[in-house]
C-alpha cells in the first residue's frame, strides 16, 4: 500500500548493525519531494549503508523507512520500480557494452525495447559515451563506468534518484551537463535526488538541503543557511567549516605532523 | 511499470544470451579475431554435441545390454557421477568462459524475488553440463524402458526430478560462491576444498588398480565371503549386481532420483513410486534452500570469517645492503604469502609426490635394492622438479605483476625504485618459495623411495633450474602480463603464450647439462654441474640490467594491463 506522504524519503529510527558495529544509529530523516538532498559525512560515517537500506538491498536491523511512499522492507520491489540508483559498487556486467547494460536495466524496469532504444542515444550523447558505446564495459575508465551507471539509473525516468558519489572520476564537462539535466528533472518533473558526496563545494552549490551523518548518527539537517546557524558560524562561512564544526573534527591534534611543516 | 514473471524471465534469458555472445568478444575487437573465436566455438560445438549424443546412445545401448538389475545399478552409479560433475562444474568453467550470472547485480533493480529464484535456476541448467546431461538422461530413459516398456511414462517422469536436482545442485554451488565472494580467506578455503575431490579420485583409481591386481590381499574391512563372490564374477552385469553399490548410493539424493526412474525395471513398483516422491521432495527441498540463500543474499548476507588481521614481524636488525631492496623483499614476501595461491601450492608439494609414488606401492619396499631406490628417486624427483618448476613459474614468475603484485605495481611505478632491485627482490622471493616447494617435494620422494643419496643432486637441479629459467619467465612477465582472476578458481581467461615460450627457452639448457651426463656418462657431471651453475648465475646476471630497463620502459603498459579487469 502506497503511503501518500509529502516526503519522497522518510526514515524513523533507522538502524543497521553489523555484528558489534552500529553503522547507522537511530536515523530519523524526512526528504521532501522535488529537492536535491546532499548526504554528507566522513569516511565510514554510514552514508552508503543508509543508501543501501533506502534502495531496498539491505534490510534495516531496526526502524522503518519509506521511499516514494512504500515501505522499503515490506515492498522493496515497488520501491525499486520508482527509483534510479548509482550505487557505490557499480555492479555492471563487465562483458556487456554500455548500450546492452542500459537496455538490460530498461527491460528490468518494464520498458518496451523500442522505447529503450529511442532513449539510449540521447543519454549516450549527454553523457558523452557515444564513442565507446559498442565497447565492452571492462575497457571503460572509472569515469565512464560512473557515467554508464548514471545512464542506467536514468533510463526509466525515476521519481527518486539515489546516487553514491555520482561525480567522482567524472570529467568537468560531463559533470556540468549531468548537473544541468538533474536540475531540469527536479524543476520540471519534481524528481527527488538523494546523493552522497565528500565534495563540499558541490553540496553547497548543487543541493537544496543537506544532511550530515557522523558515526552513524544524523548530526544536522536543513538548508545551508540553517546549517550555518546550527554550527554557530557566520552567514558567509564555507560549508567545509560548517561540516567540520558539526561533526566535531576540529579537535584533531595536527601538531603531530610538525615534522612535515617545519 | 509492473512486470510479470514471464517478462522477467524473458529479460533474464536475454541477459544470458548476451553474456553467452560476449564469450566471443575480445579486447582485440578486430573482426577476424571475433570470427576466429566464433569459428573455434562452432568447431568445438560441432564435435562436442555429437559426442554428447553418442554418449547418450552409448548409455542407452549399454543399459539395454545389461540385466535389468544391473541396468538399475548402472543408472544409480551414473547419476551419482553426474551429480558430482554438476557440483564441480561451476568452479571449473563458468567464470573462465562466461561472465557469471551473478544474482547480486540484479538486486538493486525491480525484479521480483520469485523472478530471481526461478530465473537463476533455469539459467543454471543452460550450460555445457546441461548439454551433457540431457542426452545421458535420455539414454538412461531409453535403456531402462527397453527392459520394461510399459513403465516408460514413469521412467520419463522420474527423469524430470533428476534433471531438476542436478541443475539445482549446480545453482546452489553458485550460491555458495556468491556467499563467500566477499571473504578472501573463505574463497581460498573453497578453492582448496574443490581440488580435494579430484585428488581423491586420482588416488582412488590407483587404489582400485591395486585391488584389482592384488585380489588375494583385499583390505580387512571387505567381508571374505563378499571377496570370494567377487572372484566368481563373470561379465559386467554380474559385476554390477554383485557390487550392488546402490546399497550405499541410495542414501544420497542422486540415488533417490535414480531409484525413482529405475526401480520399476527391477520389479519394485512400490519402492519406485516411493523414491519418485522422495525425489520430488528433494527437488522441492533444494529449491527451498536456493530460495532461502537468495533471500539471505538479497538481504546482504555473506559468509565471512571476519576481517583478517595480520601481524607484521620485522627481523629486529638491519640487513646488509640497500635498505630499499630489503623493504622490497619484505613487501614481496608478505604479498606472496597473503595471496591464496601459495597455500594451494604447498598442499600440492606434498600430495603430488605421494600420488606419483602410489603406483609403485605394488612393489614391496624391502625388495627395492638401494641403487634402484636412488634411480627411482632421480627419475621421479626430476619429473617433479621439472613439473613444479613449470607449474610454479608459469603461475607466478611469468605473470608476477598480474598474479601477485597487481595494484601494488602502481606504488613501484610512482616511487623512485631501482628497477633492478624490483626484479632482484621478486626473483629472490620466488626462488626461496619455488625452491622451497621443490625441495619439500623431492625430499618426500627421496624418503619414500629410500633414495636420500639422490637428494643433493635433486635440490641442486631444482635451484639451478629456477635461477636459469627466471630471466626468461621474467621477460614473459614484463612482455605479456595479464590480470589473473583469483576469485572463483579461474586461473586466467586468456592464458599466457609468453609463459609457455619462457618454459621452452629457460628449462632445456640446465636440464640437458645435468640429465645427459647423468644417464650417459656420470663422471661428466663434475664438469657439467658447475657449468650449469655458471650458466644459471651468468645468464641471470647478464640479463638483469636489460630486463630492468625493459621493465622501466613498459611500466605504464603493465600497470594498465594488470589493474584492468
Amino acid at each position: 500500500m502506497r503511503n501518500e506522504s509529502p516526503y519522497a524519503i522518510q526514515t524513523q529510527s533507522l538502524t543497521r548493525r553489523f555484528d558489534e558495529v552500529v553503522a547507522v544509529n537511530q536515523l530519523t530523516l524526512a526528504v521532501p519531494r522535488g529537492v536535491i538532498f546532499g548526504f554528507l559525512g566522513p569516511n565510514g560515517a554510514g552514508k552508503s549503508t543508509t543508501i543501501n537500506m533506502l534502495i531496498g538491498v539491505l534490510p534495516p536491523t531496526q526502524g522503518k523507512a519509506w521511499v516514494a511512499g512504500f515501505d522499503v522492507r515490506e515492498q522493496p520491489v515497488e520501491v525499486k520500480r520508482r527509483i534510479g540508483v548509482v550505487p557505490e559498487s557499480l555492479g555492471l556486467y563487465q562483458r556487456l557494452t554500455a548500450v546492452e547494460q542500459i537496455e538490460l536495466v530498461g527491460r528490468l524496469h518494464g520498458l518496451s525495447v523500442p522505447e529503450i532504444r529511442a532513449r539510449i542515444p540521447s543519454l549516450l550523447a549527454v553523457l558523452e559515451l557515444e564513442d565507446k558505446a559498442d565497447k565492452m564495459i571492462l575497457d571503460y575508465s572509472q569515469g565512464m563506468l560512473k557515467k554508464t551507471a548514471l545512464a542506467c539509473s536514468l533510463i526509466h525516468a525515476p521519481e527518486i534518484l539515489f546516487m553514491d558519489e555520482p561525480f567522482e572520476s567524472v570529467d568537468p564537462i560531463s559533470t556540468k551537463a549531468i548537473k544541468a539535466v538533474l536540475r531540469d528533472m527536479v524543476k520540471q518533473r519534481g524528481t527527488t535526488i538523494f546523493f552522497s558526496t565528500h565534495v563540499m563545494e558541490l553540496a553547497e552549490r548543487f543541493c537544496d538541503q543537506v544532511g550530515i551523518i557522523n558515526k552513524g548518527k544524523l548530526a544536522a539537517v536543513g538548508d545551508i543557511p540553517s546549517l550555518r546557524e546550527q554550527a554557530q558560524l557566520p552567514a558567509d562561512a564555507p560549508l567545509e567549516d560548517v561540516f567540520v564544526r558539526l561533526v566535531g573534527a576540529e579537535s584533531e591534534d595536527q601538531s603531530q605532523l610538525g615534522w612535515l611543516t617545519q | 511499470m509492473r512486470t510479470s514473471l514471464f517478462a522477467e524471465l524473458k529479460t533474464l534469458f536475454w541477459l544470458q544470451g548476451k553474456l553467452t555472445l560476449a564469450m566471443f568478444r575480445s579486447r582485440r575487437s578486430a573482426d577476424w579475431f571475433w570470427l576466429l573465436r566464433l569459428g573455434l566455438t562452432l568447431v568445438q560445438t560441432v564435435f562436442t554435441f555429437p559426442m554428447f549424443l553418442l554418449m547418450g546412445v552409448g548409455v542407452a545401448v549399454g543399459l539395454a545390454l545389461l540385466s535389468p538389475r544391473a541396468a538399475f545399478e548402472a543408472v544409480v552409479l551414473g547419476n551419482t557421477l553426474l551429480m558430482f560433475i554438476w557440483l564441480m562444474a561451476p568452479s571449473m568453467y563458468s567464470s573462465q568462459m562466461m561472465e557469471r550470472f551473478e544474482m547480486s547485480r540484479l538486486f538493486p533493480h525491480p525484479i521480483s524475488f520469485r523472478g530471481i529464484v526461478v530465473g537463476s535456476t533455469l539459467m543454471a541448467a543452460l550450460n555445457m553440463t546441461g548439454l551433457l546431461t540431457l542426452p545421458i538422461l535420455a539414454g538412461e530413459v531409453i535403456g531402462l524402458a527397453w527392459h520394461k516398456p510399459l513403465a516408460a511414462p514413469l521412467i520419463v517422469l522420474g527423469a524430470l526430478p533428476a534433471f531438476a536436482l542436478f541443475a539445482l545442485a549446480g545453482r546452489l554451488m553458485d550460491d555458495f560462491f556468491d556467499l563467500v565472494a566477499s571473504d578472501r580467506r573463505l574463497r581460498a578455503l573453497v578453492l582448496f576444498i574443490l581440488t580435494a575431490p579430484f585428488m581423491f579420485m586420482w588416488l582412488g583409481q590407483y587404489y582400485l588398480q591395486y585391488i584389482s591386481h592384488n585380489f588375494e590381499q583385499l583390505p580387512a574391512f571387505i567381508d571374505p565371503a563378499f571377496a570370494a563372490q567377487l572372484q566368481q564374477v563373470r561379465g559386467p552385469s554380474d559385476l554390477l549386481e554383485t557390487l550392488r553399490l546402490s546399497r550405499f548410493l541410495l542414501w544420497l539424493p542422486p540415488g533417490w532420483v535414480s531409484a525413482g526412474m529405475g526401480m520399476v525395471v527391477a520389479d519394485s513398483w512400490g519402492k519406485g513410486l516411493l523414491f519418485l516422491a522422495l525425489a520430488f521432495g528433494a527437488v522441492g527441498g533444494l529449491l527451498w534452500l536456493h530460495a532461502g540463500v537468495t533471500r539471505r543474499l538479497m538481504e546482504g548476507a555473506a559468509l565471512t570469517v571476519g576481517v583478517e588481521r595480520v601481524r607484521t614481524r620485522g627481523l629486529g636488525f638491519a640487513l646488509p645492503g640497500p635498505a630499499a631492496f630489503w623493504a622490497l623483499v619484505a613487501k614481496d614476501w608478505r604479498y606472496l604469502w597473503r595471496s591464496p595461491l601459495p597455500r594451494r601450492m604447498l598442499f600440492a608439494a606434498v600430495i603430488v609426490p605421494i600420488a606419483m609414488l602410489v603406483p609403485l606401492s605394488n612393489i614391496p619396499l624391502e625388495e627395492i635394492p638401494p641403487e634402484f631406490g636412488v634411480g627411482v628417486s632421480v627419475v621421479i624427483g626430476l619429473l617433479i622438479v621439472f613439473m613444479f618448476n613449470m607449474m610454479l613459474n608459469m603461475a607466478l614468475t611469468a605473470n608476477y605483476f598480474g598474479a601477485i603484485d597487481r595494484e601494488g605495481f602502481g606504488t613501484l611505478a610512482t616511487s623512485v625504485s631501482d628497477w633492478r632491485q624490483v626484479l632482484l627482490s621478486s626473483n629472490l622471493v620466488l626462488l626461496v618459495f619455488t625452491g622451497g616447494l621443490s625441495v619439500l617435494a623431492v625430499t618426500v620422494v627421496a624418503f619414500i623411495t629410500r633414495g636420500t643419496a639422490a637428494l643433493p643432486l635433486l635440490i641442486y637441479i631444482a635451484l639451478a633450474l629456477q635461477l636459469s629459467a627466471t630471466p626468461v619467465y621474467t621477460l614473459a612477465a614484463i612482455w605479456g602480463p595479464y590480470r589473473m582472476e583469483l576469485k572463483y578458481g579461474a586461473q586466467n581467461r586468456q592464458g599466457n603464450v609468453w609463459g609457455l615460450l619462457a618454459w621452452l627457452l629457460g628449462t632445456p639448457p640446465v636440464a640437458l647439462l645435468v640429465l645427459l651426463p647423468y644417464f650417459l656418462w656420470r663422471p661428466g657431471l663434475w664438469i657439467t654441474v658447475p657449468l650449469s651453475a655458471l650458466y644459471s648465475v651468468g645468464l641471470y646476471w647478464l640479463t638483469l640490467k636489460p630486463l630492468a630497463t625493459l621493465l622501466q620502459n613498459r611500466q605504464h603498459l603493465i600497470l594498465e594491463r594488470v589493474t584492468k579487469d
